[in-house]
Parts: structure tokens; C-alpha cells; sequence
């Protein structure tokens, strides 16, 4: 949903290729990848999609930004190819804010000191916005070792954490060895 | 020791959790963390004055250098707390502190040949002119390890410092994990 995700601290953007077709976007919501290596250094795909899984996992998803505007053409209809920009945070530097997945489990402080350092995912909701599009949150339970993000810190009183992201996120098949 | 390490360039500050009773800090001090994972889940939620020479990838997170000193201030037993930490952004922003050994940069062609090589910073408990802990930047001549967290870029050979940059992955609790 829009503004579900926001960029803090020291951030780049980028324009991100969207193909024709593909699934509609909005403002503040996370663009990512699932392309592979093909061994040559040849990347599967060339596009960005709106994520629709929890992402992102390490050697599968490659982090494409948070939108920073919604898609063309705007409201309804087909999307057309467009560049989408896209502000992401530096590895290891910058932040990206959002609701924890379940507010009661950040709703103290004491809660949030407990997931400080865990790995953690963007969460994918296909119909848990509001408007009965997507929701994205920041998981408040670890699953992997391999996920892409960790958590910093976050607002009991807002039910926000913020994470930073491992370099490798903008890697495509990033488990090379 | 007070000042002992300062960050300079392209920088950012976080908020590190500190334990009660935690070791006191005084701003210029690094904090680091020693917790592992367990299915993304981190052992340790909190970051402590480092007590050993430091950053080896894989074994420590590196969680900055302090910007201001411990609460309560001067003595007394730590209360829980967030402390600011300067941390360079990884292979941009640098670490300047004194080298171990001043004698081994004294001169320009000592300092080239350590530039590029892994380093960590050492701990010394009782070092410091005021008895606490002194914290410098080893030269590979004192520890040569593929695993340190820094990289000499270059230095001062009239003032004995050296300014390192950090690896990316010193910010990562348990980093070398396969994926």
C-alpha cells in the first residue's frame, strides 16, 4: 500500500526497469528481483516487479528500492514499460522504516531490545492494505540466517522498526562462493 | 582511552543498545558485539566495549565508536542505555587512531608497505595514561590475518596514526555464513 515503506539516513536511488504488464505499483512500496545467474554472468531477467513474496532472502531476491512513485499509467489500466526511481539505502547505513508485522509484538521497548541484531524480511500481504491491495511490513520474527535485512531499532509507540540492509541484497545470486 | 579512535568522511550514527552493569566507555571507544545466529535470530541484542583485538569477520559486529561517554558519567555502575556510535560507511568512510607501534610507520616507505593490508585494532586493558584501556591500529607486522575487519589506506608518519576503512560485512553478526 502506498507509503507502507520509507528510506532514512544515507540513500541512493535508481531508475528500475519495469516491463510492460506487470503487476501495479504505488509509492512506498518494495521493487525486487528474482533473477538468476545463468553462470556466464548473464542475468535472467532485466525487469523489476513489485515483490510479491517476503523478500528479501539472500541468493534469491535482489532489492530493487522503495518506490518512490506510483506507476504509469496512474490509478487504473495496463501498466506501460517505464523506469520506476526507486530510493534504496546504503548496506549497512542507511534505513527503511515500516510497521512491524504484528504490533503487539513491538509495542514496548523491552519487546523491541529483543529482536535488536535479528535477521528479518519485508512482509508480503497480497490483500492486507487497507485500499485491499498489498500490505508490506517488517517481519518481528526471524526465520533465516539468510535473510537480507536486520533490525536496528524501532517506535513502541508507533509500532515502526528500522532496519538496514546486508550489502549482498543488491547482488543477484549473491551466494556466489 | 578517551579519543582514542575518530571516524571521518562519509559517516552515519546509531543508537547502540548498552546493557546495565555493561564495561564503562568513554566517547572514542569501539563497541562491538560477539552474539551469533540461530534461524536469524541473534544472540545478543546489545553492544559492549570491545575487550580484545577487533573486527575479525565472522566473530564480531562492529557497532562504531562512541560519541559521548557512559551513563552515569565518571563512576558508578552502568545504567541500561543508548549510546550514539559514529560508524564509517563501509569502504568509504575511515577510522584514524594511533598505530600500535609507532615505530613501525616512522618513515613514508614503512607506510606503503602496509597499506592495503588487514589490520584489527588492538586492545590494551591497562594502556592508556589514565590506566584503562588504550585502543590502537595494529600494523600487519603485529598481526597478520586474512580475517581482519580493516584496511590500512594510509597514514600520518610524523603523528603515528593510521586511518583504516572497514569491510562491509564487519556489520554483519555472524557474516560468513554461506549465503
Amino acid at each position: 500500500m502506498r507509503a507502507d515503506l520509507s528510506v532514512h539516513g544515507i540513500t541512493f536511488t535508481r531508475k528500475r526497469r519495469i516491463a510492460a504488464s506487470a503487476t501495479r505499483f504505488e509509492a512506498g512500496e518494495p521493487i525486487h528481483s528474482t533473477a538468476t545467474m545463468d553462470g556466464s554472468g548473464v542475468a535472467s531477467a532485466n525487469v523489476w516487479t513489485l515483490a510479491a513474496a517476503d523478500t528479501v532472502v539472500l541468493g534469491t531476491h535482489t532489492l530493487g528500492g522503495v518506490a518512490l512513485k506510483g506507476a504509469l499509467p496512474y490509478k487504473t489500466g495496463t501498466l506501460v514499460a517505464q523506469t520506476a526511481v526507486c530510493a534504496c539505502p546504503v548496506p549497512h547505513a542507511g534505513l527503511i522504516r515500516g510497521k512491524g508485522e504484528t504490533l503487539a509484538s513491538v509495542d514496548t521497548d523491552s519487546e523491541i531490545l529483543g529482536i535488536i541484531n535479528d535477521t528479518t524480511l519485508i512482509d508480503y500481504n497480497s490483500t492486507g492494505g487497507t485500499d485491499g491491495g498489498e500490505l508490506y511490513t517488517i517481519k518481528v520474527a526471524a526465520s533465516a540466517d539468510t535473510s537480507g535485512f536486520v533490525v536496528i531499532d524501532g517506535n513502541a509507540a508507533k509500532g515502526t522498526l528500522d532496519i538496514e540492509c546486508y550489502a549482498t541484497v543488491y547482488r543477484i545470486d549473491q551466494d556466489v562462493t | 582511552m578517551r579519543n582514542d579512535l575518530s571516524v571521518h568522511g562519509v559517516q552515519f550514527t546509531r543508537n547502540r543498545r548498552v546493557a546495565a552493569s555493561a564495561t564503562r566507555f568513554e566517547a572514542g571507544e569501539p563497541l562491538y558485539s560477539k552474539g551469533t545466529y540461530t534461524t536469524g535470530v541473534a544472540s545478543d541484542n546489545t553492544f559492549v566495549l570491545a575487550a580484545e583485538d577487533f573486527p575479525i569477520l565472522g566473530t564480531h559486529l562492529f557497532g562504531g565508536v562512541a560519541l559521548k561517554g557512559a551513563n552515569p558519567f565518571e563512576s558508578g555502575t552502568l545504567v541500561a542505555q543508548k549510546v550514539q556510535c559514529a560508524c564509517p560507511v563501509a569502504h568509504s568512510g575511515l577510522i584514524r587512531g594511533k598505530v600500535e607501534t609507532a615505530a613501525n610507520i616512522d618513515t613514508a616507505a614503512e607506510l606503503l608497505g602496509f597499506i592495503n593490508d588487514t589490520v584489527t585494532f588492538d586492545y590494551n586493558a591497562t594502556g592508556a595514561t589514565d590506566g584503562g584501556e588504550l585502543y590502537t591500529i595494529k600494523t600487519a607486522s603485529d598481526t597478520p590475518a586474512d580475517t581482519g575487519g580493516l584496511a590500512i589506506i594510509d597514514g600520518d608518519i610524523y603523528k603515528g596514526t593510521l586511518d583504516v576503512e572497514v569491510y562491509a560485512t564487519v556489520y554483519r553478526m555472524a557474516q560468513d555464513v554461506s549465503a
